[in-house]
């Protein structure tokens, strides 16, 4: 069997814990098809080797990505991406998790919701103008 | 990973009331450690402030003037074989013990003390270690007599490892190496790891639990997460005149001031933290946890003990 390998991100300064950080990281590749429903994910000795950092960490976040349905055991096999799994509903998750970062950083700058919205959606506008390609990317999810 | 329930009570590593004085010099003054089973233990502090006294005596190399020191609950005088066995030890700049042998000589007479001494493991991690088998003892440069002992200290794998300074003099490959070497040896051995060390980031990602030696005693001591829910940094805008409470400039480890705004790392529950600025006429602008190493970094220099329980 091939031990699969996935490149997950951990940054050390990051005020987040890190079984959080591998969490989200966890998510992004799914929201990404970086990996899919029913995909292997690394084992904890590996994941953890290759990130250097404690095995009981990356065990917490799958625990908790498993309690959250979007992992699975299969016992003597391995973990895996959960096959209830849509890229829909991550994607939706991810962007939920990006919205409220935007939020609190908002707040952190002294702006409210409103004024978040209305630079976002001016944001956008530019964006589209520089490359129309976009335009049409954002027209679908 | 949580360890056995019936192994849980009893702590990995522990000493109680621990004193120590070399001549005229207090070292320790009733230290309390107390690493769980399972924990991977930062023990923090100034240089002498007696972190490798400390680890000495769990394994009798240095004998507390009083206290008692416990390994797997074996005690550090009158168990001292037993205990030996169940700990790998990087001693302090990484002390060779057989100076007038070759390295792969000296690993063989060290080997015979451990009956679970895995040999084909042993010449793996030489070889992942760039361990210079054939020199003798003596001629070894401190980084490495720092791998040799890594070698000795790891190759029987045993469920306790004391690890003092085991990064000193490595360059950042060879740090690397020696993170995924631990990595991988917490993954297949239910290990405790006591690692004492000036090198904070390095080891930030792999701890779980830190102690800080002060004053001859331990002045913080919790697990990495309470310290990271406990103390946080709150940046805060004062529209005028203001009057904190006792209580909250006892619990101000740090604070910096610029422009109308000031930022206080405090220690206490986030909301009593703003409420109590807030009572004090202060506006909590931002509330900001930090990661690990910046916590741990922010107490050392602070020099204030806390009461975690």
């Amino acid at each position: 069997m091939t031990v699969p390998k996935l490149l997950l991100r951990i940054d050390a300064n990051d005020p987040r814990p890190l079984y959080v950080q591998l969490m989200d990281d966890v998510r992004r590749a799914i929201a990404t098809a970086v990996i899919r429903a029913g995909d292997a994910v690394p084992s904890i000795r590996q994941l953890a080797g290759d990130l250097r950092i404690n095995p009981l960490t990356v065990k917490q976040a799958y625990d908790e990505l498993e309690r959250e349905g979007v992992l699975a055991v299969r016992r003597g096999l391995g973990t895996f991406v959960s096959d209830s799994v849509s890229l829909a509903d991550a994607r939706d998750d991810v962007a939920r998790a990006v919205a409220d970062r935007a939020l609190r950083d908002a707040h952190r700058h002294g702006l409210g919701a409103r004024a978040l919205l209305t630079a976002i959606r001016e944001a956008v506008l530019r964006d589209e103008a520089r490359t129309p390609s976009k335009a049409r990317q954002g027209a679908g999810r | 990973m949580t360890p056995a329930t019936s192994a849980s009570d009893v702590p990995a590593v522990q000493t109680v009331a621990v004193e120590k004085r070399f001549g005229s010099h207090v070292v320790l003054r009733g230290a309390a450690l107390l690493v769980p089973p399972g924990a991977f233990y930062l023990l923090a502090g100034a240089n002498g402030a007696g972190k490798s006294t400390l680890i000495k005596i769990l394994l009798d190399l240095v004998r507390a003037d009083r206290g008692s020191a416990h390994v797997l609950g074996l005690d550090s005088v009158r168990e001292v074989a037993r205990l030996h066995a169940s700990v790998g030890y990087v001693p302090d700049s990484g002390r060779t013990p057989h100076a007038r042998l070759t390295v792969e000589r000296g690993l063989a007479f060290h080997a015979r003390h451990y009956p679970d001494w895995d040999r084909a493991y042993a010449t793996g991690l030489a070889r992942e270690l760039a361990v210079p088998l054939e020199r003798m003892g003596r001629s070894l440069s401190q980084s490495e007599s720092v791998r040799v002992s890594l070698v000795a200290a790891l190759a029987h794998r045993p469920p306790v490892l004391l690890l003092d300074e085991p990064f000193a003099g490595l360059d950042p490959t060879t740090r690397d190496s020696v993170l995924a070497l631990l990595s991988d040896h917490l993954a297949a051995v239910q290990t405790t790891v006591l690692v004492a060390t000036q090198d904070l980031v390095t080891v930030a990602p792999l701890i779980d639990h830190v102690g800080m030696l002060r004053e001859g005693t331990l002045a913080v001591q919790a697990p990495v997460d309470v310290i990271r829910e406990r103390f946080k940094r709150y940046r805060v805008r004062l529209p005028g005149p203001w009057a904190p409470q006792r209580a909250l400039l006892d619990a101000a480890i740090e604070h910096t001031e610029g422009g109308r705004e000031s930022e206080w790392a405090v220690w206490g529950e986030e909301g009593w933290a703003t409420a109590a600025f807030e009572a004090a006429g202060a506006e909590v602008a931002e509330v900001r946890p930090m990661s690990a190493a910046e916590a741990i970094a922010t107490l050392l220099r602070a020099g204030k003990t806390l009461d975690v329980h």
